[in-house]
């Protein structure tokens, strides 16, 4: 009993430990690529947006062609009040409100409708030529040749 | 005395299979789970909902801290996700540096660097189970590629070495390391039925091996453009090489070490 238990100095317990320390180690590593290879990959998406070529800014040169001026140099609109129509009070009388309707009835004359021209007929069709109906076919000659399978004949469509 | 000891490890054997099981029942539940989450894209609203129930009564910025690192980990594992890319390549280099500590173990042991500081059958069961952790580890590092969509291996290219689309000759040697490690962890386990001389002289592919994995890693590692994986596989190699010459150094045939032996006795014995 003694010899056995000096032939094998390593106890289960220290080969499990030994095995989850490697277990830790290989997850550890799993962890630690995988976070290698996210940054890695950030990395390159950081120098692939630095590296796309941008155009030169543009600056505004003077054209050969007339243009709108800028805003800046317009001068300011003047805005001049429009004339509106003078208000009716609604208390004002009838009299007053016919003699305006006949004022406004004078001021548009129309001007008188000239009489109405006589519409264009269309001219008269020549006349045709008498209908005259074709000649009727002449009657078909019945085929001489006797032999061979005989009665072969088209009859049309 | 006795009787009360036999039960203390009985109760711990209790325990253990009790772990154990539970271990490995919850094992076998997240795997069959993760499996149809692979296999159902649908099934990430189940997801979500684990997460909702499992983070209801986090604080909110713990909750931020998790969903950006699952984020980054591209969590959940969905057929289209880089999760399992990251997945291998944290295996394979957990692997690799698994089998390096198993080799140099091995030179330090054979050289006797550590004599004195660690108990021999301590370092023996040390230099044991190293490789095996770092075969399993190469497993799954080369399982995982099955479920990514980056570069699209399949069984036959992961298992037939040179058979891979994408650099085939450095994976191939990736493959050829694997195998070699796989068949020294079994022989170890048929040393018997080897024979001592037989077992030593395969014994010594491990060195074939070991540059295989650091060619492997070195040509084909995705991270290998990195500077601190350089120094990385630099410094493993030239720790291993620079053990590998002392060991050449430090090396004695054992005629001349029984010669040793019977001299320094009959010194002794002159001496008195």
């Amino acid at each position: 009993m003694s010899r056995q238990k000096k032939k094998n100095k390593i106890s289960r317990m220290d080969k499990l430990t030994i095995g989850a320390f490697s277990m830790l180690g290989l997850i550890g590593g799993w962890n630690f690529i995988g976070n290698m290879e996210n940054s890695n990959s950030a990395k390159t998406m950081d120098i692939d947006e630095v590296a796309t070529p941008t155009p030169p800014p543009v600056r505004p040169t003077p054209t050969p062609w007339p243009t709108i001026p800028p805003l800046k140099q317009n001068s300011r609109l003047e805005i001049k009040a429009l004339p509106t129509l003078a208000g009716v009070s609604p208390e004002s009388d009838t009299d007053s409100i016919d003699q305006i309707a006949g004022d406004s009835a004078k001021s548009f004359e129309l001007p008188a409708i000239s009489s109405a021209a006589a519409i264009p007929t269309l001219a008269p069709l020549p006349a045709l030529p008498e209908y005259v109906p074709p000649p009727p076919p002449p009657p078909s000659q019945p085929s001489s040749n006797n032999g061979g399978g005989g009665g072969n004949r088209s009859t049309g469509s | 005395m006795l009787s009360r000891k036999t039960e203390t490890s009985d109760n711990n054997k209790q325990l253990l299979l009790l772990i154990s099981g539970v271990g490995g029942s919850f094992l076998l539940i997240l795997f069959f789970f993760l499996a149809s989450v692979i296999m159902n894209e649908g099934n990430a609203k189940l997801i979500n909902l684990a997460w909702q129930e499992f983070s209801g009564n986090m604080p909110h910025s713990v909750q931020i801290i998790l969903a950006e690192q699952a984020r980054a980990m591209s969590i959940p594992l969905l057929s289209g996700s880089h999760a399992f890319w990251y997945i291998a390549r944290a295996g394979g280099i957990l692997s690799y540096f698994l089998l390096w500590l198993a080799t140099c173990w091995g030179i330090m042991m054979s050289s006797k660097v550590i004599k004195g500081y660690l108990n021999f059958a301590t370092a023996y069961a040390l230099h044991e189970f190293l490789p095996v952790l770092g075969v399993i580890f190469a497993t799954l590092h080369a399982m995982v590629l099955l479920g990514d969509t980056f570069i699209g291996f399949n069984l036959q290219q992961i298992l037939i070495p040179f058979k891979s689309s994408y650099k085939p000759l450095w994976t191939g040697l990736g493959s050829l390391a694997f195998y070699l490690f796989l068949a020294l962890v079994l022989s170890s386990y048929l040393r018997k039925q080897l024979g001592q001389k037989s077992w030593r002289l395969f014994h010594y592919t491990s060195y074939l091996a070991f540059l295989l994995a650091l060619v492997h890693g070195l040509m084909s590692g995705t991270d290998s453009h990195a500077l601190a994986m350089r120094t990385f596989y630099l410094a493993t190699g030239c720790v291993t090489l620079f053990l590998l010459y002392y060991r050449v150094l430090a090396y004695t045939p054992k005629s001349n070490r029984n010669r040793l032996t019977r001299s320094n006795k009959r010194g002794s014995q002159i001496n008195r």
